[in-house]
């Protein structure tokens, strides 16, 4: 069932088995789970089926580095941040779940091992065929990946979804559900707790017209993505200044998002072909990725993250400035201008003819590819200095907007360097190529950090621990202290490997699944 | 003594793959000699075909960052081996030896970073060594 909040009375108290808060990936996964189970499921969603503007701008907070903003970097309408994603999917590696003494705040209370049964149910959410992420088990057109020292480099391997646009392809199947209802255009602003903390009694909701409902149910699972899902523990600590629950003063602590630094790139020193695994994006009619990254024993032996690169845009020939000139002066000319510096433009072109003849030439003749520049994607280290807080500045619902305070450090950066440095290492031992470094991670200032692309991968404030005090959730994804308060979200991730994290969030989203129809089967639910 | 311009410049993709272009092999009488300049000098242009601007070129970097290898004899040591002054030296086995020293530094892990680009530390003392002996 399908309804719009304000298609309810104003002030109505819902009741459901299981409210789950969030109609992203992470929350469609665990209504489509629990389709058909006979539990009374109600997911409320804050936005609608499309894009809102100001319902977009809920979103809206400081992040202090500036470098992207938290309200076009998530997108907050059913099917939430799938509504623009790459389609990027591959799951953690072994070695990300383990503690590492070299990286500080390591480590998962769970294994690959117990997760891997949900990555293989999660895969076909995202119209992805079989699961397979080793290299092995692809056939790249009779053309072998290179045969890498496993005591340096490892191959990562992505596979592409279309990419899956969770809304649009997951409405109608929850629409006909008989206890799932999806309520749009409803705001959880307050979780409502027993004095204790202990017990979640209710979800205050809202919408931006002023009418009010509020949710109970017997569990409640936060699944609004790595931000949100903070603040809205946050927002709802009105006994308890550090969140519901007992959480220690964790919520929020442990930002991670994944830096994609310009790493540099590759010249081949052989046929463009012996590349074409790493650099064609479809084998066996699937799209995939192929990349490289430090091996687990590299990662040991170098004390570094885990991280990976791939090939990203190719080069054809070397740019020049007079080429350069020629771009900008045809580019001005198509929309009807004359540029001010016209002069100077034709004089650079005049001094590097002989570059601007012979790149014309291989631009018109299409010149074979000579090599690939290299994207970074790294690990970054959990520091419980890399916070989200509330300000107090409020948004159109009364709930205090968020400040995200958080940096990228020196051991990230090394990461990317040593990463570099090994695919030099073996590209030069293989002899198919030589690798040219940004210069800017050989520098030890933080100039390199200043220039990162992001990709909108929120994890880590509310982190997955088996203990009280070191996170905010158990391996069930329960909130410590709560009897009836999950969080589905990559904001439990306690590291974040170089994998993108929308697979992992569907499979830890199944796994919750599970244990609630378990939780309810036992007759733990109807206890809460 | 030649005058190496040593000033750090960037340098284009097509200048550096120019400079890595595979080591030729020839034959090349290398006689020992009082002016030892002039047989390593005729031994890396036989080597590089000629065509010795480039690696030339990466060569002075290499020094600029590395000017206490700024030495003929050591370098022609370090690079050519023992033999290099012995008579009747081979290109083609100069070109063996700087092979297997290029393989053995990328599989130590011995790069050296020169205008970004990570090289095998032979292959870079190689051009040093090209630099210092071969007129501009």
């Amino acid at each position: 069932m399908l309804a719009r909040f304000d298609e309810i009375p104003s002030g109505t108290r819902l009741t459901a088995d299981i409210c789950i808060v969030g109609g992203g990936p992470a929350g469609i996964a665990i209504a489509r789970e629990l389709t058909g189970t006979g539990l009374s499921v109600l997911l409320v969603e804050s936005g609608g089926l499309e894009f809102d503007k100001d319902i977009q701008n809920l979103y809206r907070g400081v992040n202090e580095r500036g470098d992207f903003s938290l309200h076009k970097s998530r997108f907050r309408l059913f099917g939430g941040t799938s509504y623009v994603w790459g389609g990027w999917c591959a799951p953690l590696d072994e070695q990300d779940f383990e503690s590492r003494a070299w990286v500080p705040n390591s480590g998962w209370p769970i294994r690959k091992e117990d997760i891997d049964p949900f990555y293989r149910r999660a895969q076909p959410l995202f119209e992805i065929d079989r699961y397979r992420y080793n290299v092995e088990e692809w056939d790249f057109d009779a053309t072998p990946v290179f045969s890498l020292d496993p005591e340096k480099l490892a191959h990562r391997l992505w596979q592409l979804s279309p990419p899956t646009e969770f809304g649009p392809a997951y409405v109608d199947q929850l629409r006909k559900s008989g206890n799932v209802r999806v309520l749009l255009y409803a705001n959880a602003t307050e979780i409502s707790a027993d004095p204790s903390g202990a017990t979640i009694s209710g979800v205050k909701l809202r919408d931006l017209n002023g009418r009010q409902a509020e949710v109970s149910a017997a569990a409640y699972v936060l699944a609004c993505g790595g931000i949100e899902t903070t603040r809205l523990l946050l927002a709802s600590a009105r006994n308890a200044p550090d969140g519901l629950g007992d959480t220690r003063g964790l919520v929020g602590r442990y930002f991670m998002e994944h830096p994609h630094p310009d790493a540099g790139g590759v010249i081949f020193t052989t046929a463009a072909k012996d590349f074409r695994p790493y650099y064609e994006k479809e084998f066996e009619s699937q799209g995939i990725v192929v990349g490289l990254g430090p091996s687990a024993s590299a990662q040991e032996r170098l004390g570094i993250l885990n991280c990976s690169v791939a090939f990203h845009g190719p080069i054809y020939h070397e740019p020049s400035a007079g080429m350069d000139s020629v771009i900008k002066l045809a580019r001005a000319l198509e929309h009807g201008q004359w540029p001010d510096n016209a002069g100077a433009h034709v004089a650079r072109v005049l001094r590097d003819l002989d570059d601007v003849l012979r790149e014309s030439y291989l631009r018109a003749t299409e010149g074979a590819i000579r090599g690939f520049g290299l994207i970074a994607r790294t690990e970054v280290a959990p520091n419980p200095d890399n916070r989200i807080t509330l300000t107090s500045d409020r948004d159109q619902l009364d709930m205090p907007r968020v400040r995200l305070d958080w940096n990228v450090g020196e051991l990230e950066r090394v990461t990317v360097e040593q990463t570099v440095n090994l695919v030099a290492q073996e590209f030069g031992r293989l002899g198919v190529g030589r690798v040219r470094i940004n210069q800017l991670l050989l520098e030890d200032d933080d100039r390199w950090s200043r220039n990162l692309s992001w990709f909108g991968h929120h994890m880590g404030t509310t982190r997955m621990s088996d203990s009280l005090g070191a996170g905010v959730v158990d391996t069930d994804c329960k909130v410590f202290g709560t009897s009836n308060l999950y969080v589905a979200s990559s904001s439990v991730f306690p590291t974040c490997g170089y994998a993108n994290p929308t697979l992992t969030i569907a499979a830890l989203a199944i796994r919750l699944a599970d244990h609630l129809k378990m939780s309810a089967k036992s007759g733990l639910l109807q206890e809460s | 003594m030649r005058v190496v311009d040593r000033r750090p410049h960037r340098m284009a993709r097509r200048r550096f793959l120019a400079g890595l272009a595979s080591l030729p092999v020839a034959w090349v009488a290398w006689p020992a000699s009082a002016d030892a300049d002039v047989t390593v000098a005729s031994a890396l242009r036989r080597l590089f075909n000629d065509s010795i601007d480039h690696q030339v070129a990466i060569g002075s970097l290499y020094l600029a960052k590395e000017p206490a290898e700024a030495s003929r004899q050591w370098l022609a040591g370090h690079v050519c081996g023992a033999s290099w002054m012995s008579s009747d030296v081979p290109v083609h086995a100069l070109a063996d030896r700087v092979r297997a020293l290029r393989h053995d530094d990328f599989c130590r892990g011995d790069l050296v970073e020169i205008d970004g680009w990570l090289l095998a530390r032979s292959e870079a003392r190689l051009f040093a060594l090209a630099a210092l002996v071969l007129p501009a």
